[in-house]
């Protein structure tokens, strides 16, 4: 927000649309606003008490699973109900907090509803239905979609939308190993490609806010994805490659730090493998050498061009008066 | 990317393409997959459509079923059947006349025998009965030749069968009947093949949804 604020003070100073004067005083209004060291520590603190549930729930599951064989379904699927009902009943009651802590909490809780949702469906598919594994796996996904569709437009933030993202993946995926005979690796993860560009489309079109998450989990999704092949595997590679470049131009062109950060390691971690399955070992390193280092001349002039989003430091500095401008 | 609120504009212009174009490419993925990338296995045809050229054996098999592990049973007609069934689970050990000698896991490892026509057990086999099932030897072993997959008879050589066949369809199990005049197979989408030894005749379907592992028993009709 700080960055932002600068550019656009040094583009209406530049316009002569503001004086220096009233440049110093937005500053000052500005960095009162910034969240001073108390409202850090309460960050800290927020951080700390999540480390601390997440220790506390892995000790709970641990001693769950020491006894869950001797449950008897009925046992189970009554345990993680109450679980899930819970977590949906105390995330609904934090929906409307003022505290941008408890707000956050409330995604966290959502969250775990649609896991708990997953859970009870993976017993009722597993244990009651005994219905194969693979029909076990599209029973969760779908209805753990159906459960986090709902809560995500209830609420719309990263948590929600990495859930259902989860949920969509995970039914994807299932659907694909329906068949005796499934399809090869390449399938699955053009598949898993293809689900991240639509993410990215999505988030770009507004159609999953906040927007920056979704077109950044979509886009490493995409090139991620590209890495695992089966066999040879250059035509994944070649996408992967095209798609990290796409997101750098993408990314200077519309001064979008994020996307140039997934475009740039999606480069670094795509190409050296395509150079590898193309040249072997015979050339493979110094080839390697020169991708890279065309790269990295190509991430300089891309983190040149979006200098502005990075912004010049901690502080908010003034523009430098105009010379042969007329201010107002 | 920069975003605005203004109805009818550019954006919201924009947003309604780049939704259509998630969902062409989402489609239009999924039809890919459907059309290229589910691998169907070879078209055979089944030996209940003239079953008067097959085995004159039986084989049995067990498979876990919705909970159960269940005794198949696919008769030279054709027939397939599964007389019964067990939570704890089992294995196949021989045929005994018109009854099925099963190791099932029931009150520790022991051997009963079931009746393959109503699927009735009958009685426990004496506890100093050998437990053990000798393993099966392959009868064919499977060569890939880019999209061609080649079955050759162990021991023979002879070329059973060669198939157009997806890259990931192979035979995981197989074994020689009794009398040696003919082969079966379970192949990798989970279908019992037979096929003759001489290979004198493609694979037929002889069931469905049987395991590879532990390979199917023929019944010897020597053996009491």
């Amino acid at each position: 927000m700080r960055d932002t604020t600068t550019t656009l003070l040094q583009d209406w100073h530049e316009a002569g649309l503001v004086t220096a004067e009233q440049v110093d005083a937005i500053a000052r209004f500005e960095r009162a606003r910034t969240p001073g060291p108390a409202a850090r520590r309460t960050v800290v603190a927020e951080a700390i008490g999540y480390v601390g549930a997440a220790l506390a729930l892995g000790a709970i599951a641990l001693l769950v699973g020491e006894f869950w064989d001797q449950f008897t379904v009925a046992a189970r699927l009554a345990l993680v109900l109450v679980l899930t009902v819970a977590l949906f009943g105390s995330g609904t009651a934090l929906r409307h907090a003022a505290r941008q802590p408890l707000q956050r909490l409330a995604s966290v809780l959502y969250a775990g509803t649609v896991a708990g949702v997953a859970w009870t469906t993976g017993i009722v598919a597993g244990d009651v239905m005994a219905l194969r594994d693979a029909e076990v796996g599209l029973a969760v996904g779908a209805v753990s979609a159906a459960a986090a569709l709902p809560l995500y437009l209830l609420r719309r933030r990263a948590l929600p939308q990495l859930a259902l993202l989860v949920a969509v993946l995970a039914t994807a995926l299932a659907a694909l190993s329906l068949p005796n005979q499934a399809p090869d690796t390449e399938w699955y993860s053009l598949m898993v490609v293809v689900i991240g560009v639509a993410w990215f489309l999505l988030g770009a079109g507004g159609w999953l806010p906040p927007s920056r998450v979704a077109e950044s989990v979509g886009a490493v999704l995409a090139v991620v994805a590209c890495q695992f092949t089966g066999g040879d595997g250059s035509g994944l590679l070649l996408l992967g490659v095209a798609l990290a470049v796409g997101l750098v131009v993408l990314a200077i062109r519309s001064d979008a730090l994020h996307l140039l950060a997934v475009g740039a390691v999606g480069l670094f971690l795509v190409v050296p493998r395509l150079v590898f399955t193309w040249f072997g070992d015979a050339i493979g390193a110094p080839a390697t050498m020169l991708v890279i280092g065309l790269l990295l001349v190509l991430l300089a002039v891309g983190l040149g061009r979006a200098r502005r989003e990075i912004g010049e430091g901690p502080e908010l500095q003034p523009p430098a008066a105009p010379t042969g401008r007329e201010v107002a | 990317m920069t975003e605005t609120d203004a109805p009818g504009s550019l954006v919201d212009r924009r947003s309604r393409g780049l939704l259509v174009a998630a969902a062409l490419l989402v489609v239009g993925t999924v039809v890919l997959v459907v059309v290229f990338g589910v691998q169907r296995p070879p078209s055979l045809s089944t030996l209940a459509d003239d079953p008067a050229d097959g085995p004159s054996a039986a084989v049995a098999w067990m498979a876990w079923e919705r909970g159960e592990a269940c005794v198949g049973v696919a008769r030279p007609s054709g027939v397939v059947a599964a007389p019964w069934c067990s939570p704890a689970g089992g294995e196949v050990v021989r045929f005994s006349g018109d009854e099925i000698v099963v190791r099932t896991w029931e009150a520790g490892e022991r051997l009963r025998t079931i009746d393959l026509d109503d699927g009735r057990p009958t009685g426990w086999l004496p506890a100093e009965d050998d437990l053990a099932v000798d393993p099966v030897p392959d009868a064919v072993w499977p060569e890939r030749d880019d999209s061609s997959l080649t079955l050759r008879e162990i021991g023979s050589d002879a070329v059973l069968w060669r198939v157009e066949a997806p890259e990931r369809y192979t035979i995981d199990s197989s074994a020689h009947s009794p009398d040696g005049a003919w082969i079966l197979m379970v192949d990798s989408a989970g279908r019992l093949l037979v096929v003759p030894a001489d290979g004198s005749g493609p694979p037929r379907v002889w069931a469905e949804d049987v395991p590879a592992w532990p390979v199917p028993v023929w019944e010897d009709a020597t053996a009491g």
